[in-house]
Parts: C-alpha cells; sequence; structure tokens
C-alpha cells in the first residue's frame, strides 16, 4: 500500500512539474523573439579566459600561500561559471533567432540561421559541461582545470561572422517571414 | 448508480471520443497525418475501439467477457501506439535540430532503460499474488507502462527546456496530453490496485482524457504560427565561436 500512495504523490507531483515546465516552454517560445538583443547579456569572453588561464592559474599557486589560493581559486571559479552560465543563455535567444531565421525564403539567411542553431546548441552543450568541471574544481581548488592543449578551431567561425552579419544587416526584416 | 452520474459517466465516455472525430479531420484537412502517423493512427484507432466497444456494450448477448477481451486487446494497442507517438514527438524535435540528434537519441535510449528498470521494480513490489485478478494484473501493466511513457515525456520536456528547443505546436500538444494523461493513469493506478475499482477512479481517468482530448483538439485546429522575424536591431556581441572554443578547450582537458 505504502508504495502505492508514494506513486500516486510522485505522480500527482509529476503533473504539476509537466504542466508548470509546459507552460514555461510556451510562455519562453513567446517571449524569446521579442527582441534578443535586449534580452542577452553581454558576456567577456576574454575575462573568461583569463579566469581559465593555466599559466593565472599556475601564478597565483606559486605565489600564494595554500590557503589563500584554494580561497581566490573558488572566486575565480565562481565567476568563471557565472560567465559561462551567462553564454549558455545567450545561446538560447540565439537559438531563436537562428530558428526565425532558418524558416525564411532567402536561402542564404535560411543557411546562416541553421548554421547559427547548431553552434548555438553546440555553446549550450559545452557550457554545460564546462559547468561541471568549474564546479568540480570548487570543491576542490588544488586540482589543475587548467588547458593542456588548444582545442582545434570551429571550421565555421567565417560562417558565423556572415550570420552575425545578417541580423546586424537591414536587409534581414524584409527576407525574413 | 445515479441518473446524473450514469449521464456524466455517458458523456466522459463518448463526448471524448467524438471530438476525436474532429481531430482526425483537421489532421488530415492540415496534411499532418503523415508527419504525426503514429498519432493519426491512435485517433483513428481509439474512435474504432470505441464503436465496437458501444456496440459490444449496448449487445445483451455479448456483454461482458467478450467485452472485457476486446477491451484487453484494445488496450494493448493502445500502449504500443502510445510509444510510437512519443517516439514520434522526439524524431519530429530532433529532425529539426540535427546537432543534437545523437545525444539526444543517446539520452533517450538510457532514460528508456533506467525507467523500465524502475517501472518494473515497482510493479513487482505492487503487485500482491494473492489478490491475484484480471483487473490487477491490468492494472499493474498501465501503472509499468504509465511509469515508463511519463518518464519518457517529462525528460521530452526537461531537454527541450535545457536546450531551448521549441516543439512545434502540435508536437506539443501532442506531448502535453499525453503527458498528463499517463501522469493521471500512474496515479490512478495504484491506488485503484488496492482500494478496487470504483466509480471514482473511471470519473477520474475519463475527465482527464477528456482534458486531453480537449488540448490536442486545440493544438490540432490552431495554425502554427511562424516566429517574427529576427530583429534589425543590432545584437550585443556575443562572440559565439569564441565562446564555443573556450568552453571546448575546457571540456577536453
Amino acid at each position: 500500500m505504502m508504495i502505492s500512495i508514494v506513486l500516486a504523490i510522485l505522480a500527482l507531483l509529476s503533473l504539476i512539474f509537466l504542466i508548470r515546465m509546459a507552460s514555461g516552454l510556451g510562455w519562453a517560445h513567446k517571449t524569446a523573439l521579442e527582441d534578443p538583443a535586449a534580452q542577452m547579456q553581454l558576456v567577456d569572453v576574454t575575462a573568461f579566459r583569463n579566469l581559465v588561464d593555466p599559466d593565472e592559474e599556475q601564478y597565483l599557486r606559486d605565489y600564494l600561500p595554500k590557503s589563500d589560493f584554494n580561497r581566490i581559486q573558488r572566486e575565480r571559479l565562481r565567476a568563471a561559471i557565472e560567465y559561462a552560465a551567462c553564454a549558455s543563455r545567450n545561446a538560447v535567444f540565439l537559438l531563436r533567432v537562428g530558428d526565425a531565421a532558418r524558416s525564411s525564403s532567402d536561402p542564404s539567411l535560411a543557411d546562416a540561421g541553421e548554421t547559427l542553431v547548431a553552434d548555438a546548441l553546440r555553446l549550450r552543450l559545452y557550457a554545460a559541461h564546462a559547468i561541471v568541471r568549474l564546479y568540480l574544481g570548487i570543491l576542490f581548488p588544488r586540482t589543475r582545470i587548467s588547458l593542456v592543449s588548444v582545442a582545434e578551431r570551429y571550421d565555421n567561425v567565417l560562417r558565423m561572422a556572415v550570420v552575425l552579419q545578417c541580423f546586424t544587416d537591414g536587409r534581414t526584416v524584409s527576407a525574413v517571414g | 448508480m445515479s441518473r446524473p452520474l450514469l449521464a456524466l459517466y455517458y458523456y466522459l465516455w463518448i463526448a471524448p471520443h467524438l471530438l476525436q472525430i474532429v481531430i482526425a479531420a483537421a489532421l488530415v484537412r492540415r496534411r499532418m497525418h503523415r508527419k504525426f502517423l503514429m498519432f493519426f493512427l491512435y485517433t483513428i484507432f481509439e474512435l474504432c475501439q470505441f464503436f465496437f466497444l458501444l456496440y459490444l456494450a449496448s449487445s445483451e448477448s455479448l456483454r461482458g467477457p467478450a467485452y472485457y477481451r476486446a477491451f484487453i486487446f484494445g488496450s494493448a494497442l493502445s500502449i504500443t501506439l502510445r510509444f510510437g507517438i512519443i517516439y514520434e514527438v522526439f524524431t519530429d524535435l530532433s529532425s529539426r535540430y540535427q546537432t543534437i540528434k545523437h545525444v539526444g537519441a543517446r539520452i533517450f535510449r538510457w532514460v528508456a532503460a533506467v525507467l523500465l528498470l524502475v517501472a518494473v521494480g515497482l510493479g513487482s513490489g505492487t503487485f500482491t499474488p494473492h489478490a491475484y485478478s484480471p483487473q490487477a494484473t491490468l492494472s499493474v501493466i498501465d501503472q509499468t507502462v504509465s511509469i515508463m511513457q511519463c518518464g519518457l515525456l517529462i525528460s521530452l520536456f526537461v531537454f527541450s527546456k535545457f536546450y531551448g528547443l521549441v516543439l512545434r505546436s502540435v508536437a506539443f500538444g501532442i506531448a502535453l496530453g499525453f503527458g498528463i494523461l499517463e501522469c493521471a493513469t500512474l496515479a490512478s493506478s495504484p491506488l485503484r490496485m488496492h482500494v478496487g475499482s470504483n466509480n471514482f477512479w473511471d470519473f477520474f481517468v475519463m475527465g482527464v482524457y477528456h482534458v486531453c482530448v480537449l488540448i490536442w483538439l486545440f493544438y490540432v485546429l490552431t495554425p502554427e504560427k511562424p516566429g517574427p522575424p529576427p530583429s534589425a536591431a543590432k545584437l550585443p556581441d556575443h562572440n559565439l565561436d569564441l565562446w564555443n572554443e573556450e568552453l571546448d578547450k575546457l571540456i577536453r582537458q
């Protein structure tokens, strides 16, 4: 009987969760495209790069007492998490922009939208992984989370530039819809 | 059963199926019956099953075991079609976002495997052999399937929310309707098994089914609105490529 009651309560909680989540998705869909520029937050990639820079970390490790290093490293990682989370949120808005653009009748704009969607999704995934790693870094500040190799750049940087150019260009308005 | 309750019972039994005729017609009219084939088949199947069961229930000689057998057979087919619908909604979503197709498929396989284990475990926990009856067996199967389908649908919504994906309006409505239906079935099945079948649970599940049919009807009839065009206002610099590069570096360490 106990399992049945627990199951019934879980089912009701699932129902509430589902309705809340569904209404949230519906709301996000309606509002996200109203003004992406206003909803996006500017995030400084240089500052983020500095916060996860291995040389910077090594320097602090060498010159600071252990306890100070732990405290400062935690603060740096917390700040890095903020940056990554912010970029991740921006990715959702860019995804919506890309979504709208790819239904355009203009093939070049549609292609650009497709690329933007793919890149934004990739960013969202990477950001999630990175945030987990950064949290682990906060838990274990002595563990090195520095970069050991330079990962290959994406080959779509140029296309992304085109996308951004399209979106900031006035002709976007007449080409879409 | 008193006369008003009997009227309500027949209303809750008949009305949703009449509305399903409208849903099927709207799907064909909007040429969505091929895109959401499983949902279309489910709707048609529910209609056929309803009319067949109505015929059996109204016939003195066929009422009873024949009705029950037809109901069981119908439930089994309905369960299969509902799994197909969940897969269909997921396919619709992943076909629009190719980047996450493989990640999504992998996540769903794992979620399905875990849910199956949990559902079978809980099913064996709630099943009482000494109180064996076809009704109890049916409730356990109902509960097991509901856990899986409810879990898969919630995962679908969580997955969409996490990535900020937008489900097509019809797919969203279908998923929402089935999610609500499965949660309600999951809430009622185990309690029905212990408390015993009574009118309350019948009314509860039938009422929820009616609500779900209304949700499907709303989303099937509402035309898909294209999103507003991207703003001409200058977007702030977001350095998406640089961000991807930096985060990629970080997770590859």
